[in-house]
């Protein structure tokens, strides 16, 4: 027992020594590293809403609580929210339009926390008892279609003369970049740096970690997302559109392989390959950023069991 | 202090720890596969010769479907048992079926009062069967939750539902829909549902044709035939199923095939719908008993 | 062997004699056996030199020598006996193989003898004195066999023995069923076993076993001979002593047993003969079965216990055979006249009738019992055996019933389409309903074909076929004459005709219930059943049915059920013999 009492005395005095650090007089606050996570959109319904189950003839309220757990603006313009997976028949006044995504901020430097907001639908069950039906039980689901765009920024080493026989130190040795995550759910997860004489080629490496499908940007696209529509072709998913690289404070895009006419990368599996050149005029090795801007339109889909019960 | 401070850690563990009310569930009547049932039997299984004694039938009704114009017959024979003045043997009955309301069902009880007329002589005991049979109209209303999927191809990996065969429990009546197999059948950009339903007598009696069953219980039968009316129905839409009545052979599972008329396009998305199927058909229930009657010594007729 | 081994096997013998003996003494003679071996065997133990005497009657005495006699004398038998053997004699002879005590047997039977020939004496003067002057005469004969000649004597004793276990084992099974082949059984084995034996031979002589053999067989021929053959046993041995009961039993069993033998092989014969017609017709389809009903008395007439009183008569005696006249009926009349039973008792060969009483006629009703007496003179049978019969002729009913299930032909057809038995289709398990019939002589079977009988509303002419089949059920009893048929059928049907006969002369009429049901009686009767039919075993009638009223036949519900009954009234005839004889 005495044991035990030291024990727990210790734990709370190590969480009183964890949670309340004095602060650093004098120190203004720091922008934080902000473009780091693979979410865009987060959705989640709202507790009892709707509830697990409920009966004929009763209405039904369905909200969303979306928040932009990204580093880019969502919401706004074409981007909507589609309920679907029930017979429009028994669950009445719930459209096939969706619902527009509200303007929803990202994270940034300042702002650790992106926009909120909650999207509704209220509809009515018809009545089972008449058909003598004991319960109706469809899985809804509330899927989100909107466009995004990842940010990247790596900087990488230019060596104009990688090969070149020096005794002279080099500021930096050309080598590839882990970027890891940037606040969306597409990723650019690594540029491996190929220099060459007077000319360095990029290979960035594009990954889908966000869960759901991405499919090439565009509002046509955007439509297609939607479940009551045709559905976006085997040639409109998996895209993402290389929106500009820049480097030495010019753009490289036209020097990039791998995409199509419209500029999009088809990724496989997930993950795609972009092979960009820039040409360097520059002596020596040299740091500069590399910025890569992807956009693309992006779906995910989020399911609630219902169980509608017929009452007398 | 410390049995205070035990005490206090206790209960906040037990109200944390307390399972969430829940809104309890009104009970499932839709199930099962008996329409009725019939318990019967002689309130003196052992007769003196010579004797009465009531023979006792309780008719209960499992089903969901009301039976309306029942008709029961009780069948004796009629050389050693003769009904008493005033009973009758043959009998039309009504019995509410299990529902919200009434989940237990409609229970009627029937006797008939029957004496020994005569045995065959010198014979000390002899046992002759009691049999009741009960012939009426009934009906399955049998409902499966099936799924509408225009997208044929998947292009949606993400769906509330899947296209797959679906197994039906009990209905609350005998003649069941024991699965459904739904195929999305393309037509042009879109899909037509259709639905190939299994059925199956699963009670303890026979089918017979709707028209049939007051007949069933009667000599004038001219044919029997074990047939059942099918009708099914998609989003309060008929379909169209390729032959309106099934026969239904004992102990076998008939199948038919419905389509939907109205198609699905990739604009109704994919969606969890259900399955509405009416089945009517006339029913035959049969229950029987044996009754022994024990001539005394001395006894060789019954007085007239 | 110890002398321990041969006290007990010699205890045992004598076990097995008193264990006869107490079926032949009264119990007070028993004890004085008892008392007299327990004391002979004691003396053997406390008095030395009894014991010795007994030991040197063996001969292991003169082997040992007298010293070793003595010394075991004086060492005591208790020593000898836990000591498993002599001790050896001084000089270290080694210890010579015992005899079996054939010597102390025969003393023990001689004392038996003598108490059985004293009982004997007492118990029967005159006659029954030359019995007991026998066995002793013998008893002293084997003694001095036993003393001169041990190895014949040893023979002798053997057969005594084996004689005596014979004649006990043939005095227990006597009054068992299958006496007479218990006997031959008995007789057989005990010659082969002694013809087996092999007693302890110590001489160099041959061996006494095919003697022994021998001996019993002689024995037995002659026991056997004298029996059956002649009358001499009557003059050894009382009749009312139990050993004279016994030889009388052996006597008229064995005498019985050829005639009873010749009798069963005949039953088997025709038993089997019937068999196989039975099996030909139930092939053929021309025999039906039943079961008997369950009751609780034997329905019937029978003759219960007939005996004499005395199996062996004076010339000038009066023979009595007696029995008891039982009925188990439920009816009380037949053809409206009380059931009338008449005895009578004759001599088999010769005819000669004897008289009833008190009565050779009786009225009777259901159950009843009657005690009667036939009684002879001796002098109107002469000397020499008689069979004597007893015989009831009596009319009797049997009645049987068969249940049947009628269905509208379309109904049954659409049930089988369904692949669905009808009967099943009403919960009906008894789809084979077999005939049941009623206690006593005769037997009937029944059929209707198979069930359900479908019924076809517009074809009258399309109805049911009724088979019957009468047969007798007491085979050791003859039908003398068959009076009437009743056959009933159910409400809707009537009767055709009856194996071809068309049926319109006899006399069908409806009953309360609307049933229909024809008497057979007289010339039509007659005509179906020949004099050579009612000797037969069984008969088989084929009965054509019409339907006369569909409705009422079916009842206006799916399934009807009915049954179709049979009453036979016939004479039935009973016999039981007993075997006397008349002395001169």
């Amino acid at each position: 027992m005495t044991l035990m009492k030291k024990s727990a005395l210790s734990l709370i005095l190590l969480s009183f020594l964890l949670a309340c650090q004095a602060p650093t007089s004098g120190q203004s606050p720091q922008p934080q590293e902000f473009r780091s996570g693979t979410q865009g959109l987060d959705l989640q319904y709202v507790a009892n809403l709707p509830p697990p189950r409920l009966f004929d003839r009763d209405q039904v309220n369905i909200m969303l609580q979306v928040e932009n757990r990204g580093t880019a603006p969502l919401g706004g313009g074409a981007d909507r929210i589609y309920l679907s997976g029930f017979d429009p028949t028994i669950i009445t006044g719930i459209g096939t339009d969706g619902l527009p995504i509200p303007p929803l901020e990202p994270r940034s430097a300042f702002v650790s926390q992106g926009g909120r907001d909650t999207i509704s639908w209220r509809g009515q069950i018809r009545s089972l008892t008449d058909k003598r039906i004991d319960k109706y039980t469809p899985l809804l689901l509330a899927t989100a279609c909107y466009t995004y765009e990842t940010t990247a920024t790596a900087q990488v080493c230019l060596d104009p003369n990688p090969y070149q026989a020096t005794s002279q130190q080099k500021v930096c040795t050309a080598s590839g970049v882990g970027l890891g995550s940037q606040g969306a759910p597409i990723a650019i997860t690594n540029v491996d740096v190929q220099p060459q004489p007077q000319r360095t080629r990029f290979i960035i490496t594009i990954t889908n970690s966000g869960g759901g499908t991405v499919y090439k940007y565009g509002t046509q696209y955007l439509n297609k997302c939607s479940p009551y529509s045709a559905g976006l072709a085997f040639d409109e998913v998996d895209f993402v559109q290389l929106s500009d690289i820049t480097i030495l404070g010019r753009s490289i895009k036209q020097s990039c392989k791998g995409l199509d006419r419209d500029g999009h990368l088809r990724l496989t599996s997930g993950t795609g390959q972009l092979f960009c050149e820039v040409d360097l005029n520059e002596q020596s090795a040299f740091l500069s950023p590399l910025t890569i801007t992807l956009r693309y339109g992006y779906r995910q889909s989020i399911p609630k069991p219902l169980e509608i019960r017929a009452v007398p | 202090m410390r049995t205070f401070g035990c005490w206090l850690l206790i209960i906040g563990l037990l109200i944390g720890c307390t399972a969430p009310t829940t809104v309890p569930a009104p009970p499932d009547i839709a199930k099962g596969t008996d329409a009725l049932t019939i318990d019967l039997r002689a309130t003196n299984p052992e007769l003196i010769m010579c004797q009465q004694t009531d023979l006792v039938a309780t008719l209960r009704n499992l089903g969901t479907t009301n039976i309306e114009r029942g008709l029961y017959t009780f069948i004796i024979e009629d050389q050693v048992l003769k009904p008493v003045t005033g009973t009758n043997r043959k009998k039309l009955f009504d019995l509410e079926g299990r529902s919200q309301y009434n989940p237990q069902g409609g229970i009627e009880q029937t006797t008939l009062k029957v004496k020994n007329t005569a045995l065959p002589p010198q014979i000390e005991t002899y046992q002759t069967p009691i049999i009741l049979q009960a012939c009426y109209q009934y009906e399955t209303l049998a409902s499966a939750p099936i799924c509408i999927d225009p997208d044929v191809l998947g292009k949606n990996p993400a769906k509330p539902c899947t296209v797959a065969p679906v197994s039906v429990g009990g209905q609350g009546a005998p003649v069941a829909v024991t699965r459904i197999e739904p195929t999305m059948a393309p037509a042009g950009n879109d899909i037509r549902p259709t639905f190939t339903i299994y059925l199956q007598n699963l009670g303890s009696g026979r089918v017979v044709s709707a028209p049939d069953v007051e007949s069933a219980c009667t000599t004038t039968t001219t044919t029997l035939n074990p047939t059942v009316e099918i009708a099914a129905f998609l989003q309060n839409r008929p379909l169209r199923c390729t032959q309106r009545e099934v026969r239904l052979e004992q102990g076998k599972e008939a199948r038919i095939a419905c389509e939907s008329e109205q198609t699905y396009g990739p604009a109704q998305g994919t969606f969890s719908s259900i399955l509405e199927v009416e089945i009517t058909y006339g029913y035959i229930n049969t229950a029987s008993q044996s009754l022994t009657i024990n001539r005394l010594p001395g006894q060789e007729r019954c007085p007239p | 062997m110890g002398l321990g081994k041969i006290i007990g096997i010699a205890a045992i013998l004598f076990a097995v004699i008193l264990a006869l003996a107490i079926w032949l003494f009264p119990w007070w003679v028993w004890v004085i056996l008892i008392v007299l071996a327990v004391v002979f065997v004691a003396a053997c133990f406390l008095f030395p030199p009894l014991g010795a005497a007994v030991v040197g009657l063996f001969g292991t005495a003169a082997e040992l020598g007298t010293a070793a006699a003595t010394t075991a004398a004086r060492a005591g038998m208790m020593s000898r006996i836990f000591g498993g053997g002599a001790a050896p004699a001084a000089g270290g002879a080694p210890r010579p193989p015992r005899a079996f005590p054939w010597k102390i047997i025969v003393i023990l039977l001689i004392i038996t003898a003598l108490v059985l020939g004293l009982w004997q004496g007492f118990a029967a003067w005159g006659r029954g004195l030359l019995v007991p002057l026998v066995i002793f005469a013998g008893a002293i004969i084997a003694g001095l066999i036993l003393v001169k000649s041990p190895n014949v004597a040893g023979s002798i004793i053997a057969v005594i023995v084996i004689l005596a276990l014979e004649f006990g084992m043939l005095f227990f099974t006597s009054r068992l069923p299958f006496a007479a082949l218990l006997t031959i059984f008995i007789v057989i084995m005990t010659i082969l076993i002694s013809f087996s034996i092999k007693p302890h031979h110590t001489g160099t002589g041959p061996r006494p076993g095919s003697t022994v053999g021998m001996l019993v067989l002689i024995a037995n021929l002659a026991f056997f001979l004298l029996i059956l053959g002649t009358d001499v046993h009557k003059g050894l041995v009382s009749p009312t002593s139990p050993v004279g009961k016994t030889i009388d039993s052996l006597r008229t069993t064995l005498l019985d047993a050829p005639t009873k033998f010749i009798a069963g092989i005949q039953a088997i014969i025709s038993g089997t003969k019937a068999g196989i017609e039975r099996q030909i017709l139930i092939g053929t389809g021309d025999y039906e079965t039943g079961v008997e009903a369950a009751s609780t008395k034997q329905l019937g007439v029978f003759l219960d216990n007939v005996a004499l009183t005395d199996t062996d008569v004076g010339p000038d005696g009066v023979i009595d055979m007696y029995g008891r006249l039982r009925v188990e009926s439920f009816k009380t009349q037949i053809d409206g006249e009380p059931l009338l039973i008449t005895l009578s008792c004759y001599e088999q060969t010769r005819n000669i009738t004897g008289e009833i009483r008190p009565s050779a006629e009786y009225e009777v009703e259901e159950y009843e019992n009657f005690d009667i007496d036939c009684l002879f003179k001796a002098n109107d049978l002469g000397k020499g055996s008689h069979t004597l019969a007893l015989d009831a002729q009596f009319d009797f009913t049997t009645s049987a019933y068969i249940k049947s299930y009628f269905m509208d032909q379309e109904t049954v057809r659409a049930l089988r389409r369904q692949q669905q038995e009808p009967l099943a289709a009403f919960d009906i398990t008894d789809t084979s309903p077999t005939a049941v019939y009623t206690g006593g002589p005769m037997r009937i079977g029944m059929n209707t074909g198979q069930q359900p009988i479908s019924i076809i509303p517009d074809r009258k002419d399309l109805a049911p076929t009724l088979a019957l089949t009468l047969e007798r059920n007491w085979l050791d009893g003859e039908l003398v004459a068959l009076k009437t048929i009743r056959i009933t059928v159910p409400p809707g049907l009537g009767i055709k005709s009856i194996s071809g006969r068309d049926i319109s002369g006899n006399t069908c009429t409806a009953t309360s219930t609307q049933e229909r049901t024809c008497t057979l009686s007289g010339d039509f009767l007659r005509g179906i059943f020949s004099e050579q039919d009612l000797k037969r075993p069984f008969t088989t009638l084929r009965i054509a049915t019409e339907i006369l009223d569909h409705t009422r036949l079916l009842g206006g519900a799916p399934l009807a059920i009915r049954s179709f009954k049979t009453e036979i009234d016939y004479t039935f005839r009973i016999k039981k013999t007993q075997t006397v004889t008349v002395t001169a």
